[in-house]
């Protein structure tokens, strides 16, 4: 017989009430996915583990904070974590810069010629190379296949500003994979706009 | 369809988010977006691959072990336990000694002190609302929690390597800023015990 698990807004529930069951599990329910976000937003194991800490640290603190109605808890999470992101990008002067990108290759059709590894290293610094505001909608669609409306509800804008960050930020991704990124395109230049960041 | 409104819908073709039956004829018809909808494709598949690469990870388990202190801490509930495994080092001891001494000279309140009695060992005795504490930590082995209620608590900036010296995770990027704790004064006024406080 299947049994139900009990849902993120069961167990915050019993969280608040003291149970401390409650609090483990949905803290291991929820915390891989809040640290690889950090990971690909910070491009630090260091501030993704700070960060992840600080989130729960601040569900604690700020559950009666969560309205269901607004978006899901695990959104409600992402959207903690995004803050203390970019409050730690801002401490190390990273906000608007490239934390770790390195060039891209010069190659005509690169990504034939990687290896896996290769690959999978010039997307996370291609992903790492992009402006936060696209930055984010990828790493929340992309990488952690949230459709449109969780994005939003996780990054407080609307499901159409998701939308088309994203097909901006897919152009980016592509320009840099193929090593024909334009200068006028980088961190930076371009003004967001909708969410406020 | 066209070759607008193909571009309109070639990111959610060329990651399969549904079947768009229209823009895939338009694709075969037109070599401009047929070339479109691979490079899109080329771009879904490495970023699949950046995902799957990274499903495996999460934060390390001494997360969980200072979340479970926080909440025990912070929560409403049954008191922390006394941990065994984690006692400091000498030179992490010795400079509590030496600083709890100079604290104890200007004492904040009676504290509670640790204890293992949940009526005395409630965090908000001394931390602010809304903040978090771990557990006490004894700073000689054999130290008797217990033993210490009642007596002062002091409240002081620490370098921040001292977590790591009592298991706790420390972020080197913010070794320069201090990190606050209650430091438990025994009647000598030598420092018996501390707990960090976020």
């Amino acid at each position: 017989m299947d049994e139900q698990l009990p849902s993120d807004e069961d167990l915050l529930q019993r969280m608040l009430s003291g149970d401390e069951e409650a609090f483990v599990t949905l803290y291991r329910r929820r915390q891989a996915g809040v640290y690889r976000f950090a990971l690909h937003m910070s491009g630090s194991e260091i501030t993704a583990e700070d960060v992840t800490q600080e989130v729960f640290l601040a569900l604690m603190r700020d559950a009666a904070k969560f309205d269901a109605r607004r978006g899901s808890l695990a959104a409600f999470l992402y959207g903690i974590a995004r803050n203390h992101v970019l409050r730690s990008l801002d401490r190390q002067g990273f906000r608007d810069s490239q934390p770790q990108a390195e060039p891209a290759s010069p190659e005509a059709d690169p990504l034939g010629r990687l290896t896996r590894s290769e690959t999978i290293e010039s997307v996370r610094c291609a992903v790492l190379a992009l402006p936060l505001h696209y930055r984010e909608v990828v790493v929340l669609c992309e990488l952690h296949e949230m459709d449109y409306a969780q994005a939003a509800a996780a990054l407080g804008c609307a499901v159409g500003t998701v939308r088309s960050r994203l097909h901006r930020a897919r152009g980016l991704l592509a320009d840099r994979l193929r090593g024909t990124a334009r200068d006028p395109l980088v961190a930076g230049q371009i003004k967001p706009a909708g969410c406020s960041i | 369809m066209n070759c607008r409104e193909f571009d309109d819908v070639v990111f959610e073709v060329a990651r399969e988010w549904g079947a768009d039956v229209a823009a895939l004829a338009h694709a075969e018809a037109c070599s401009r977006c047929a070339a479109r909808l691979g490079n899109e494709r080329e771009v879904a598949a490495a970023l699949r691959a950046l995902a799957t690469d990274s499903q495996a990870l999460e934060a390390p388990a001494r997360v969980e072990r200072a979340l479970i202190a926080a909440y025990r801490r912070g929560a409403r509930v049954r008191p922390a336990r006394r941990s065994g495994a984690l006692w400091p080092i000498w030179g992490v001891a010795a400079a509590m000694v030496l600083l709890a001494v100079a604290a104890a000279l200007q004492p904040r309140a009676p504290g509670p002190a640790a204890s293992s009695d949940p009526a005395v060992s409630e965090p908000v005795e001394i931390a602010q609302a809304g903040e978090f504490a771990t557990e006490y930590f004894a700073l000689e082995q054999g130290t008797d929690l217990t033993a210490l209620e009642g007596a002062p608590v002091v409240r002081m900036k620490l370098p921040r390597t001292v977590l790591a010296s009592f298991g706790l995770p420390m972020n080197p990027e913010r070794a320069e800023e201090p990190v606050q704790a209650d430091v438990v004064l025994g009647p000598d006024g030598i420092a018996r015990a501390v707990r960090f406080v976020n």
